[in-house]
């Protein structure tokens, strides 16, 4: 039994990741309206590439690449032949171009990653996975844009209208600054500086990021508008395909969520109508559109409250309920990866044996169980007195100067000049009293100890 | 003296009398000196400045430099290939990141009418609209729409897998060694702290394209090579991709010599048993090799 892993539902549609919506359509296109060869199930785990294609236990394909591999390998009733060069180029350009403008759409503006994306999500995680699964996917997000450079996209200044504002107002997100703001203003006339020209106007950082992303986006779309032309898929083929799938997933969720800056969305409907029609058409007639309420619900195993949701037609299946001691581990795990050295580095999944020796590929725990060892060695070692830290003497007596206070040679003098004087008492005892010399006792153990 | 006198029913306004004034005496003993004024020296052979004509600083030794041949660095030798096809006369000389004004190389210093002029180096980002002003022949992006999406090809899949297979594998670890370490230093503790930020860079690029930040060798290379079956396929037994020689054929020839190279000595290389199938990427590689270099 085929099973597909998926992220949840939002916006209407199968999954909030691009590529999983495009598996779905992917085995919705390859079974038909057969709902009982494959099952859909919803993942939480964000260290997995999802989709993930599974058969009963076994995995068979990693992420859409290998998924839409894997289903070429399969016995299909409706004959597929093999993506052509143009496909394989055109599903290329898509996944090189589209994650970015998706990811700066949903992830990186600030006011629509508050506003749109962390509620769909909060609909479809589990309390624990809300808190590591978005911000992790926003990481990854603004680490895929940042050589863009727009950053200041993340300040919500984008959709302003700049030419009405009143003196002093920069900007929805920025506090007037009141007194020094215009204090400052006045200043720059007086001084006779500060021309607003033009090029200055439009080099400021709001209006440089909307051309960058209008480029960007024209970039994208044009070449895909172009190649789809009036047909109904792509390459002007008549059935749907696998680039078409891929097309489906990346442009649903750009076009479908309702963000409050949505020029993403406005540009396609005004300038590629013909890609708002190609997505629309793809949805309805693959029958994709999911109530994310009615999914939820019948993941939970209780009734949906709401009247209007609609039956499934897709094939989704409940997972269990994460249990306790998996909650706890993915809790503790991430906590750990949250230190700074210890933090993940990237996975690498290979299938032949890595001939790296073991100590290298082991390098970071092994690296830090020695420091560690050595730190508490140290320390144990200092405790019981086996490392002595160089000190002076324990007792520390000021202003007496016998012989004896001078440490071990004084003590040994002491006890030579001692034994002086106690041979001068006996006097004129035998000659041949042999003495046995002892050294006093150094009175170390007598008196206060301080060290 | 005399000359100031000459000088004086000649000048309109009189001569104000500064306390910088040299005293008369002194005046003509300055006068008379310096004696002798030698000419310039010439500049030193080494002197950059010296050869007027466009220089390209890549990745490359400095035999190779001097004869030519192409740079190690895909990156670099794209370019090298891009200037050739515009018949733009430079040479190449070895260089190191650190050098250029952008960060990265390749970057060229044009020539210059006089040896004092300024130079103003040309980072790679710049070098196509300065090679379509300067070049011989015009190397024009073609019209086709699907350009941009066999760019593509080239830009994510292939680039991946060279650079799994150049960083990641541990049997091109001393490949990686020779071209990017050791000429950097000696010290080998230098050494290792080099080649280890080289390979989390390329783990950390890799890694970046996914949400879930693994790597999938088999991926990878499966993704190359569909990648390189759809380019031959296109290119099928034409001379250039577009009919006209483009960023794409150069940015092809880059990856494809490098990998078929056989002065690289791979350790492990599986992109070269791919490439080995198709004959038409090899072709290109070949003519593209013998015409330009």
């Amino acid at each position: 039994m085929l099973q597909l892993h998926i992220l949840g539902p939002a916006f209407d549609l199968p999954s909030i990741d691009a590529e999983c919506n495009a598996a779905v359509a992917l085995l919705r296109l390859h079974f038909g309206d057969d709902n009982d060869s494959w099952e859909l199930h919803i993942s939480h785990d964000h260290t997995i590439a999802v989709p993930l294609l599974k058969n009963d236990s076994q995995t068979l394909a990693h992420g859409y690449n290998a998924t839409a591999r894997c289903m070429a390998d399969l016995p299909s009733p409706i004959a597929h032949p093999p993506p052509s060069a143009d496909a394989t180029a055109l599903t290329s350009f898509i996944q090189t171009h589209g994650p970015s403008l998706m990811a700066i759409n949903l992830y990186v503006s600030a006011s629509n990653y508050t506003s749109t994306t962390r509620p769909a999500f909060t609909r479809i995680l589990p309390w624990h996975e809300n808190y590591i699964l978005p911000p992790h996917r926003r990481a990854v997000a603004r680490k895929q844009t940042e050589h863009l450079g727009i950053q200041s996209i993340d300040v919500d200044n984008v959709h302003e209208d700049m030419s009405h504002r009143p003196q002093g107002f920069e900007g929805v997100g920025k506090q007037d600054g009141g007194f020094e703001t215009q204090a400052k203003g006045r200043a720059r006339l007086l001084l006779g500086g500060g021309k607003a020209t033009l090029r200055g106007l439009l080099q400021k950082s709001e209006y440089a990021a909307r051309f960058k992303l209008n480029a960007l986006a024209e970039n994208f779309f044009e070449p895909l508008s172009e190649i789809l032309g009036n047909g109904d898929h792509f390459l002007g083929s008549e059935q749907a395909r696998e680039v078409d799938c891929l097309a489906y997933g990346y442009l649903g969720l750009m076009l479908f969520p309702k963000v409050e800056q949505d020029w993403l969305a406005q540009t396609v409907r005004t300038k590629y109508p013909n890609l708002l029609r190609f997505t629309e058409r793809m949805h309805k007639a693959l029958g994709l559109s999911t109530s994310v309420e009615g999914i939820m619900a019948h993941q939970s195993g209780s009734k949906p409250r709401t009247i209007d949701a609609k039956p499934a037609s897709l094939p989704w299946r409940s997972s269990p309920q994460p249990s306790i001691v998996n909650t706890v581990t993915t809790i503790a795990t991430e906590l750990v990866h949250q230190i700074p050295y210890l933090g993940r580095s990237p996975q690498v999944i290979t299938t032949t044996s890595s001939r790296t020796p073991l100590w290298r590929q082991y390098f970071q725990p092994l690296f830090l169980t020695t420091l560690a060892s050595l730190a508490l060695g140290g320390y144990y070692a200092i405790a019981t007195g086996l490392l002595v830290w160089p000190h002076g003497e324990r007792v520390q007596i000021f202003g007496r100067k016998r012989l004896s206070d001078y440490g071990d040679l004084g003590a040994a003098i002491s006890g030579i000049s001692l034994m002086g004087v106690q041979a001068r008492r006996t006097g004129g005892g035998g000659i041949g009293v042999k003495e046995h010399v002892r050294v006093e006792e150094n009175p170390r153990d007598v008196g206060v100890v301080i060290e | 003296m005399t000359q100031d006198d000459a000088a004086a029913p000649a000048q309109q306004a009189p001569r104000r009398q500064s306390l910088f004034r040299l005293p008369t005496p002194v005046k003509r003993v300055f006068d008379r000196f310096p004696l002798v004024t030698y000419e310039e020296n010439e500049l030193p052979l080494r002197s950059t400045v010296r050869d007027s004509g466009n220089v390209l600083h890549v990745f490359t030794t400095v035999e190779e430099a001097r004869t030519g041949r192409p740079s190690y660095n895909p990156g670099c030798l794209r370019w090298q290939a891009y200037l050739r096809f515009a018949g733009i006369d430079f040479r190449t000389v070895a260089s190191s990141n650190h050098a250029s004004p952008s960060g990265i190389l390749p970057f060229l210093m044009p020539a210059v009418a006089s040896p004092t002029g300024q130079r103003q180096a040309i980072p790679s980002n710049k070098m196509k609209k300065w090679a379509s002003t300067h070049g011989a022949r015009s190397v024009r992006e073609p019209s086709d729409m699907r350009y941009e999406a066999y760019m593509s090809l080239l830009e994510n899949s292939i680039r991946k897998a060279w650079l799994y297979q150049l960083y990641l594998l541990p049997a091109n670890a001393t490949l990686v060694h020779k071209l990017y370490v050791a000429p950097c230093s000696s010290n080998p503790l230098v050494q290792s702290s080099i080649s280890y930020n080289l390979r989390l860079a390329a783990e950390t690029e890799l890694a970046k394209s996914s949400y879930s930040g693994t790597i999938a060798e088999e991926e990878i290379f499966s993704g190359a090579e569909d990648a390189f079956a759809a380019l031959n396929s296109l290119l099928g037994s034409a001379e250039w991709i577009f009919e006209v020689p483009s960023m794409l054929d150069a940015a092809l020839f880059a990856y494809t010599h490098l990998i078929l190279e056989e002065g690289m000595a791979w350790g492990d290389n599986k992109l070269g048993e791919m490439l080995g199938k198709h004959s038409a990427l090899v072709v290109h590689r070949d003519r593209v090799l013998s015409d330009y270099f």
